[in-house]
C-alpha cells in the first residue's frame, strides 16, 4: 500500500430507521494530509455518518472503503489504522484514566513496555498526569475528552475521526487541539473533523462538507463556501445553508426567558 | 493475553455494579460479601443442630431429614443466584458503552462476546461457590457425625451437596440470563431499553419475596418429593436439584448402620426407611429430568445470548435506566396537589424520580417491600384476603399486615434517602446553597408519607371487605398515623436526604437478624395495642392521636437539630 493510496471513501451511505432516512446518499473521500470539516446542525446525521465509517453501525445502503478495500461494518486491519473520539464521552467510570488507557493499549496489542512511557508522556502533555490514578467518575467533561483523545492518538493512527473533539475543553486545550490536528495533518495523517462550531472548522479545515437533514448540501473549500453569504462569513453561510435564522430564534428564546407574566 | 484482559475487565464490571452508589461502593460491597459468607454459615449450623441432638440417629430418619434440608439449600442457592443475576441485569450482556469503546478497537466481536460469556460464567461460578462453600463443607459431616463409619463416605456426601446446590445456582442464574435475552429478542432493543428496568424491578421483587419465604416455608421434612404428583409446580426446579443430592447421597445413607431403637422409634424408622429407599428410583428419574432440563435451558440461553450478540447495540446510554413507566406524570400531578412551595415540591419530585429511576434506590425500596410482603405472607397469611368475619373478634395477626407493610416501606425509603442520588447531586446542592433545606427535607418527608397513605388506601378495600367499613376506616386511620410517625423517625437523622450518603454499618451482618426480630416484636406489640384500641372509637382516636403527637415531637426535635447543625457550619465558615 503506497502512502497516497490511503484514502477513506464513503460511497452513497444511507441509514434508515423505520423507513426514515437519517443519512441520505453521503459520499466523500478523505486523503492523507487532509483535514475535512464535517459541519451540520444538531441531529443532521454527522455522528451517525462517523459511526458508519468506524463500523459501529452498518449502513442501510452504500459502503465504506479504505485504500480501495471495502471496510463497511468494520475490518480489523482498518480498525488498527484509525483513532476515534466519539461525540459522547463513553468511558468506564470505575477505571482510572491510566487503567482505561492501559486497557485500550492492551486490546490494541500494543507492547506494554513501549506504551508506558508514551502514555505517561501524553498524560503529562494533556495535563492529566496528576489525575491519572483517579477514578474517571470524578473527571470533568474536559478531562474525559482528553482521555478519549489520548486513547485515539496513542497508537499513531493514519486516520483520525473526531466527533466534536473540542466538547468540554477549555480555551487553552482547544488551541492545543487545533495545532495538534494541523501538525498531524502536515505529517500525513488524514483527519475527519466533525463539529457544529463553525469557527473551529474555518480555522482548521482545508475542505468542508455541510450536512443538513442527513444530506450533503455543500462539499467544497472553506473559501468557496464563504461566497454563499453576502458578508463572506462562513458562520453566516452555514446558517443560510442550514436554513437557520439565528437572530429571530434568539429573540424568541430571550422573550420566553424574560417574560415573567 | 487479550482474552484475559477482556475477561478481567468484564469481571470488574460485575463488581462495579450500579446497585451500589459510587460513594462508599466498596464499603457496601464488603458488607454484602460478609453477608454472603456469614448468613449461610449461621443457617447451616442452625439446620445441623437437629442431627447433633439425635443420639439414636438412624439412616431412614437421616435420609428424609437431609432431603428436607437440601430443599432449603437448593431453593436458597437458586433464588440468591437469580437475585444476583437480576441485580447484574445491565452487565449480563454487552452494553452500548462496551459497544462504543470496544467496537472501534481491533478486536474481533466474537472474541469480545466469548470473553463476556467467560466472565459471566466465572462470576456465576465464583458467586455460587462463595454462597455454598461453608454449607458444602459443614452440613454433610454434621448430618452423619453420630454414625461411626468410614470417613471416606463423607466424600460422596460433600460431592452430592456441592453438585445439587451448584446446579440450583446455575439454574437460577441461567433462568435470569435466558429471560433477559429472550425479552431482548422479543421486544427489540428500543422497547427493551424502555421496559427493561421495570421488568428487572418486578423480577427482583418476586425473587426477594420467595427468598424470604423459602427458608420459613420449606424447613422440615420434604416427604412431598417422594409422593407421586406431590411436587408443587413452583418447587419443581428445587425438587430436581434436591433429587440430584438424594440420588447420590441415598446410596451412602443406605449402608449406614441402624442403632438399637426403642420399639416406637423402630416403627417410625422402618416407615421412613421404606419411604426413602423404596422411592430412590423415582428420585433418580427426577434428578435426570432436572439435569436434562438444566442442560436444555443452558443451551437455549446460550443460543439466544449469542444471537443477540451478533452485532453491537448502540442505544444512548441511560435509556435503559428509565424509571417505572408513567411515574413522571403521576408524580407531577401528586406534587402539584400536595404543595405549592418550590423547594418542597423539588424535594418530593426528587425523591419520587430518584426512587423510580435510580437502580440502587429502586433496589433498596423493592428489597424492603419484598421482605415486608414475605413476612406478611408468613405471619399473617389470612390478613390480606381475610374472609368476611361478621361479628367475630379481629385477631392481632390480621392487624399485623398493614403495620408490617408500612414498616417495610418506610425502612426501604429510609435506606434510599440515606444514599446520594449521584455525587453530582451533591454539587448541585452546593451551588444552590440556601437556608431552604428544611423545605427540601419537608418535600422528601412528604413523599414518604404519600407512599404510606397510598399503601393504606390500597389495603383499605381488603380490610373493608373483611371487617366492614367502620373497623376498616379506624384501622386505616391508625395505619396512616403510625406510618406518619415511622416516616418522621426514618427522616429524622438525615440532614440532606438523597444528597449525602450515610453508609450502612459494618455491624449490620451480626445485628441484622436481631434487628429484624426486634422489629417483628415491636410490630406485634403495636398491633396488639391497636386491637384493644379498635374496640371503641375513643380508642382509635387515642391511638392515632398518640402516634401523631409522637410524630410532631420527632419532627420538632429533628428540625431543631438540623438547624443547629447548619448554624454551626455557618459559624465555622
Amino acid at each position: 500500500m503506497t502512502p497516497d493510496s490511503r484514502t477513506l471513501e464513503a460511497h452513497h451511505l444511507v441509514k434508515r430507521f423505520h423507513g426514515h432516512a437519517a443519512v441520505s446518499n453521503v459520499s466523500f473521500a478523505l486523503r492523507p494530509g487532509e483535514i475535512l470539516g464535517y459541519l451540520g446542525p444538531n441531529g443532521s446525521g454527522k455522528s451517525l455518518t462517523l459511526k458508519m465509517l468506524t463500523g459501529l453501525i452498518d449502513p442501510t445502503e452504500g459502503r465504506v472503503t479504505y485504500s480501495g478495500i471495502d471496510v463497511t461494518g468494520g475490518n480489523l486491519d482498518f480498525r488498527r489504522r484509525f483513532g476515534y473520539v466519539p461525540e459522547e464521552p463513553h468511558l468506564y467510570p470505575f477505571l482510572s484514566g491510566r487503567e482505561y488507557l492501559d486497557l485500550v493499549a492492551g486490546l490494541r496489542d500494543l507492547p506494554t513496555r513501549a506504551m508506558r512511557p508514551r502514555i505517561d508522556a501524553l498524560l503529562e502533555r494533556f495535563g492529566l498526569a496528576e489525575a491519572a490514578e483517579q477514578s474517571i467518575s470524578a473527571y470533568s467533561k474536559g478531562m474525559k475528552q482528553k482521555t478519549l483523545l489520548i486513547a485515539a492518538l496513542m497508537h499513531d493512527p493514519e486516520l483520525l475521526i473526531l466527533d466534536e473533539p473540542e466538547s468540554g475543553l477549555d480555551v487553552g486545550s482547544i488551541l492545543v487541539l487545533r495545532h495538534l490536528v494541523r501538525v498531524l495533518a502536515e505529517r500525513g495523517r488524514a483527519i475527519l473533523y466533525s463539529s457544529h462550531i463553525v469557527e473551529n472548522v474555518e480555522r482548521l479545515c482545508t475542505r468542508v462538507i455541510v450536512l443538513s437533514a442527513g444530506r450533503v448540501i455543500v462539499d467544497g473549500s472553506v473559501d468557496s463556501i464563504r461566497t454563499i453569504a453576502p458578508s463572506g462569513s462562513l458562520e453566516e453561510a452555514f446558517a443560510t445553508l442550514a436554513a437557520q435564522q439565528p437572530d429571530s430564534l434568539a429573540s424568541e428564546i430571550a422573550d420566553i426567558v424574560t417574560n415573567h407574566a | 493475553m487479550r482474552r484475559r484482559l477482556l475477561v478481567r475487565h468484564f469481571l470488574n464490571q460485575f463488581v462495579e455494579n450500579d446497585f451500589a452508589p459510587d460513594v462508599d461502593r466498596h464499603q457496601i460491597l464488603a458488607v454484602a460479601a460478609a453477608a454472603l459468607i456469614t448468613l449461610p454459615l449461621f443457617a447451616t449450623i442452625f439446620m445441623s443442630v437437629k442431627f447433633l441432638m439425635q443420639p439414636l440417629q438412624s439412616p431412614g430418619w437421616t435420609g428424609i431429614t437431609t432431603m428436607g434440608d437440601q430443599v432449603v439449600f437448593c431453593a436458597t442457592s437458586l433464588l440468591v443466584s437469580a437475585a444476583i443475576a437480576t441485580l447484574e441485569w445491565d452487565a449480563l450482556a454487552l452494553s452500548p458503552r462496551d459497544s462504543v469503546i470496544l467496537g472501534v478497537l481491533p478486536v474481533p466481536r466474537e472474541e469480545i462476546v466469548r470473553a463476556k460469556v467467560l466472565a459471566l460464567v466465572t462470576f456465576a461460578a465464583a458467586f455460587v461457590i462463595a454462597l455454598n462453600a461453608l454449607p458444602i463443607l459443614l452440613h454433610p459431616p454434621l448430618t452423619v457425625a453420630n454414625f461411626r463409619g468410614n470417613p471416606l463416605l463423607l466424600i460422596p456426601l460433600i460431592a452430592a451437596h456441592a453438585i445439587s446446590t451448584g446446579l440450583a445456582g446455575a439454574f437460577g442464574f441461567a433462568c435470569v440470563v435466558g429471560l433477559r435475552e429472550f425479552l431482548f429478542l422479543l421486544l427489540g432493543e428500543r422497547l427493551f431499553a424502555r421496559v427493561g428496568g421495570t421488568i428487572r424491578s418486578a423480577l427482583l421483587f418476586s425473587l426477594l419475596v420467595l427468598l424470604v419465604l423459602a427458608p420459613i416455608r420449606l424447613v422440615g421434612r420434604a416427604t412431598w418429593m417422594l409422593e407421586p404428583g406431590g411436587i408443587p409446580p413452583l418447587l419443581e426446579p428445587v425438587a430436581w436439584c434436591a433429587a440430584v443430592h438424594t440420588a447420590i447421597a441415598g446410596r451412602v445413607l443406605e449402608v449406614l448402620p441402624t442403632p438399637d431403637l426403642p420399639e416406637r422409634l423402630a416403627g417410625e424408622e422402618s416407615r421412613l426407611r421404606t419411604l426413602y429407599f423404596h422411592n430412590l428410583p423415582r428420585v433418580n428419574a427426577l434428578a435426570l429430568k432436572g439435569v436434562a432440563i438444566l442442560a436444555g435451558l443452558l443451551a437455549l440461553s446460550t443460543m439466544i445470548y449469542l444471537r443477540n450478540a451478533r452485532r453491537f447495540h448502540l442505544l444512548p446510554e441511560g435509556q435503559g435506566a428509565v424509571g417505572l413507566l408513567g411515574v413522571s406524570s403521576v408524580s407531577d400531578a401528586v406534587a402539584s396537589s400536595l404543595t405549592r412551595r418550590p423547594a418542597t415540591r423539588a424535594g418530593l419530585l426528587f425523591l419520587v424520580r430518584t426512587v423510580a429511576g435510580n437502580p440502587s434506590h429502586r433496589v433498596y425500596v423493592t428489597a424492603f417491600i419484598a421482605t415486608g410482603m414475605a413476612l406478611v405472607i408468613t405471619m399473617a397469611p389470612d390478613a390480606l384476603f381475610a374472609a368476611p368475619g361478621g361479628d367475630r373478634p379481629i385477631r392481632t395477626s390480621e392487624l399485623v399486615a398493614q403495620t408490617l407493610m408500612l414498616t417495610a416501606l418506610v425502612a426501604g425509603f429510609r435506606a434510599a434517602i440515606r444514599t446520594s442520588a449521584d455525587t453530582r447531586a451533591a454539587w448541585v446542592f452546593g451551588i444552590a446553597e440556601s437556608s431552604n433545606h428544611g423545605e427540601f427535607r419537608k418535600g422528601v418527608r412528604l413523599g414518604v408519607i404519600a407512599a404510606v397513605i397510598a399503601t393504606v388506601v390500597a389495603l383499605f378495600p381488603l380490610h373493608a371487605a373483611a371487617w366492614g367499613l367502620s373497623v376498616a376506616t379506624a384501622h386505616a386511620i391508625n395505619g396512616a398515623a403510625l406510618g406518619w410517625l415511622l416516616a418522621e423517625v426514618a427522616c429524622a437523622s438525615v440532614e440532606r436526604p438523597l444528597v449525602w450518603t450515610i453508609p450502612p454499618s459494618d455491624g449490620l451482618n451480626t445485628v441484622g437478624v436481631v434487628l429484624l426480630a426486634a422489629i417483628v416484636i415491636v410490630v406485634l406489640v403495636l398491633s396488639a395495642i391497636e386491637r384493644m384500641a379498635l374496640t371503641a372509637s375513643a380508642g382509635t382516636a387515642a391511638f392515632a392521636g398518640v402516634m401523631l403527637l409522637a410524630a410532631a415531637g420527632v419532627r420538632y426535635f429533628s428540625e431543631r437539630n438540623h438547624r443547629a447543625a447548619a448554624d454551626s457550619r455557618v459559624l465555622v465558615r
